[in-house]
């Protein structure tokens, strides 16, 4: 009895700890699908914009059909608060919207960036807006890039350390 | 219940003209705005102040000064949050909004190559209020079209309501009556001011059967709609280039009837203008209505044939 409650509890603890290191490799990998998705999101708006040259709140209709939750519900959400024009600026409107999109794995630095870009749609040129986008995408590729080599890094790290750390407390307890 | 074009104002601004009441904003005329001026309302009796409280005054010391943020507050709704997307309206000046209301705008001038490309320091913001006059052409519709369809030139000096006419005969055409079926009418709106469309889409009542050509050169316009939209009657405003009325001439050819506008205050100003005598002396048009304003502010109308003979007359 005694000892089948040892094994049980080292079980428990090997998998805890396992489970703990492999949650930790998951949000490295989460925090680039992420990153991926906006850019996709961000390249669909700055298609819109270069081709057709039609408002923001029709872009970001447009783009919400090709797009999965939640961003799809953010941009129809945006879309419908533009047309309504109820006396919000559009950067204030980006900024209430955008919190729906977030997630653990992101950090303050690339949340900022997202939320920086709210400042800077709209108001220039056609072709200053492009190279606004352009400029954006070219730094959140940089951001990307950046989390792709810390995935590669650690990911593998988190899931040995995280068993490692299971033996070494099952040895250590046991 | 807040209109159209209260909603393309800052904040401020539409505070103080949601005060103001419904009555107030159904007599506005005009609405300028005038960075570090005061608010500006013109009505039918003239140009008043409004202060914030909504309250009209002559006293400019006691109106709402618009500011710069105001200014900007106010072109970013203008613009539905994407000046990049109005480049072209910019350029000419003015930027029509939802409900047909046309907002003109006036500050520094970028000039590229000897060309204006459009206004940067926006520091003057006119917002003139649409309003449509459904039914202005009753008197005039049965003469002009009680033998069948005709080409008819209508002929007045500015700020007289010719294109508040074409647009309702315009309106009456498309739509028919119980004696008349609708017609396929196409409208070549060069300046956005007959059927004053918002993102494509006509915010004036211009008829059921109407198709409309926003923003093109009128002479480009009419060979285009001729070959593309198959129409019966074919409207346009202020007619007087030599391409306006080659087009014209064309078009005539291909069997539609015209209904255009020109400006003139008189027959032998009409006769004197360079390329429109030639029209005349071809006899082209059937009809021609003069509109003139008197001095109580009353429109009178005059019909005269293509021999210059009055055929009606009466007041709108």
């Amino acid at each position: 009895m005694e000892m089948t409650m040892k094994l049980l509890g080292a079980l428990l603890v090997l998998t805890g700890c396992t489970g703990t290191g492999w949650q930790r490799s998951e949000a490295l990998g989460e925090r680039v699908r992420s990153m991926e998705e906006i850019s996709t999101v961000i390249w669909k708006i700055r298609g819109e914009i270069r081709v057709s040259g039609i408002p923001l709140g029709h872009v970001f209709l447009q783009v919400s059909d090709q797009v999965a939750a939640p961003w799809a519900d953010v941009l129809r959400s945006l879309s419908r608060r533009m047309e309504a024009q109820e006396g919000e600026r559009f950067q204030e409107l980006w900024a209430a919207e955008l919190p729906a999109l977030h997630r653990e794995c992101y950090r303050p630095e690339d949340w900022n960036c997202l939320l920086g870009l709210g400042q800077s749609l709209g108001y220039l040129d056609l072709t200053m807006q492009v190279e606004l986008l352009d400029g954006f995408l070219a730094e959140w590729g940089r951001r990307t890039e950046e989390c792709r080599r810390e995935k590669q890094e650690k990911q593998k790290v988190c899931q040995c350390l995280g068993l490692a750390a299971g033996a070494f407390l099952v040895l250590l307890l046991v | 219940m807040e209109r159209e074009w209260n909603r393309i104002c800052a904040k401020r601004i539409r505070s103080g003209l949601n005060q103001a009441g419904a009555d107030f904003c159904d007599r506005v005329e005009e609405l300028r705005l005038r960075v570090g001026q005061p608010l500006a309302v013109t009505m039918e009796n003239g140009t008043s102040y409004l202060t914030a409280a909504g309250q009209l005054t002559a006293r400019w010391e006691e109106a709402l000064i618009v500011t710069e943020t105001d200014m900007a507050e106010t072109m970013e709704y203008v613009s539905s949050y994407s000046r990049y997307a109005y480049a072209e309206e910019l350029r000419q000046g003015f930027i029509t909004v939802r409900g047909g209301h046309r907002v003109g705008f006036c500050g520094k001038t970028v000039i590229t190559d000897g060309k204006v490309r459009g206004p940067k320091y926006i520091q003057g913001l006119n917002i003139r209020v649409a309003r449509q006059v459904p039914g202005c052409a009753d008197a005039v519709y049965p003469l002009l079209y009680a033998e069948g369809l005709c080409h008819v030139l209508l002929v007045s000096p500015p700020g007289c309501g010719k294109t508040t006419l074409l647009r309702d005969l315009v309106r009456r055409l498309s739509d028919g009556s119980v004696n008349h079926p609708g017609l396929r009418v196409s409208l070549v709106d060069e300046r956005s001011e007959i059927a004053a469309c918002y993102q494509g889409v006509p915010q004036n009542d211009v008829g059921r059967n109407t198709d409309v050509l926003d923003g093109c050169p009128k002479a480009e316009g009419m060979m285009l709609m001729i070959r593309t939209m198959n129409p019966e009657v074919l409207a346009v405003d202020e007619i007087g280039t030599r391409a306006d009325l080659n087009a014209l001439e064309q078009a005539v050819t291909c069997g539609c009837r015209i209904l255009a506008t020109a400006h003139a205050g008189s027959w032998a100003e009409l006769c004197s203008k360079p390329g429109l005598d030639r029209l005349l002396r071809e006899r082209l048009f059937r009809y021609f209505v003069f509109l003139e304003r008197t001095g109580s502010g009353h429109v009178r109308w005059r019909v005269l044939t293509k021999q210059g003979e009055e055929a009606a007359w009466g007041w709108r």
